[in-house]
């Protein structure tokens, strides 16, 4: 018997049964659906981000991050669909010989203290878009998701601005 | 009765008081005052092939070292550029040259920079060079830069650089040197003074 038989307007029988056999396996091995990771308990304002520049591989992006719990809370990473890699940075001032260095150097954790908050500024902390892809002139904001240590995360849009249009 | 200083004290303290003055003074005097003997002809690699500070001779140029990976020091500096010069008029600002040099050694091409300069200026040019041409500019016109291995980021590498503009007169002297942050008033006068 051919499984397949294009002439049947019905299904055979065996073709049914065959295709509910996917749904029962997920639901008995399936141990629970996917679900979101928990919401940090964080309030997000005035996010930016540079608009790249022509030749620049990298972007950087701001915003004021409030943490509205009552304990602090550490943030360790972030995402975006504006690049691959995105890491934390921050910039500190080195002394050279012939005067002050700028070096933007990664963060691993930061800390936003109980019902405190954290800036992310130019010349401060920032989040650092590597190896950027291609993206339309057109495209206003883009997302950021961030991620804290204890696995909650929190997504919010960003403006995609330039620097004569920064707050 | 509330004990007094006698004269002698008095006078010692004064001496040491101007003592301490002008061996301050000659300490900054050291430090600053040899401003004249900086700056000079220098030869980097452009789009076009070499240049040479000489070669644009007849133009002021204003110069500047930094990195296109560089997340808001360059792009702001030179943003903060490109509005003072907005402020000259169209005459002043073709006759002032912005030259950006790239202290990045290891990503950078010279299409990259001169493409990263056109974001800001339409008559920018930019360069790159190798160490020892990039020791050499950087120690001419008193700055520095440093590039580290920087292992946890993805770029790999940390660059670091200062954050001054050398304004470079039509017959390629410096003139001066200003930290990227100074007041609009003092930039478009300095730039007015190259011409």
């Amino acid at each position: 018997m051919k499984f397949f038989d294009f002439n049947r307007k019905e299904p055979s029988m065996k073709f049914l049964f065959l295709m509910t056999l996917p749904l029962f396996s997920s639901l008995s091995f399936a141990t629970s659906p996917p679900l979101p990771p928990p919401q940090a308990p964080v309030e997000v304002s005035g996010a930016w981000i540079r608009m790249p520049l022509k030749g620049a591989k990298n972007t950087a992006g701001y915003f004021l991050l409030k943490n509205t719990s009552k304990t602090p809370i550490f943030l360790i990473g972030a995402l975006s669909p504006l690049s691959p890699t995105v890491e934390l940075h921050e910039h500190v001032h080195v002394h050279g010989p012939n005067g002050m260095l700028m070096k933007m150097q990664r963060v691993e954790k930061i800390e936003i203290p109980a019902k405190g908050e954290v800036k992310f500024e130019p010349m401060g902390y920032h989040v650092m878009f590597f190896n950027l892809e291609p993206i339309s002139p057109e495209t206003k904001q883009e997302s950021i998701r961030l991620q804290f240590a204890d696995g909650k995360e929190f997504l919010f849009w960003a403006k995609l601005k330039k620097d004569s249009k920064a707050p | 009765m509330t004990p007094t200083l006698s004269k002698q004290k008095l006078a010692l303290m004064w001496f040491l008081l101007l003592g301490l003055i002008s061996a301050s003074g000659w300490v900054v005097t050291k430090k600053y005052l040899n401003f004249s003997s900086l700056g000079g002809d220098f030869s980097l690699l452009s789009e076009k092939g070499p240049l040479s500070l000489k070669d644009l001779r007849g133009y002021a140029v204003v110069l500047y070292f930094g990195y296109t990976s560089c997340p808001d020091i360059c792009p702001m500096s030179l943003h903060r550029l490109s509005n003072h010069f907005a402020k000259l008029d169209e005459k002043e600002r073709t006759q002032i040259i912005p030259v950006f040099v790239s202290v990045d050694t290891r990503g950078d091409t010279t299409q990259r920079v001169q493409l990263y300069v056109s974001n800001f200026f339409k008559n920018g040019i930019g360069l790159i060079g190798s160490k020892a041409q990039l020791d050499q500019v950087t120690l001419q016109y008193g700055t520095n830069y440093l590039i580290e291995e920087a292992p946890k980021t993805a770029l790999g590498y940390s660059v670091m650089h200062g954050d001054r503009f050398y304004l470079i007169d039509r017959k390629g002297r410096l003139k001066w040197s200003l930290p990227s942050s100074a007041p609009e008033s003092e930039f478009i006068l300095s730039l007015k003074t190259l011409l």
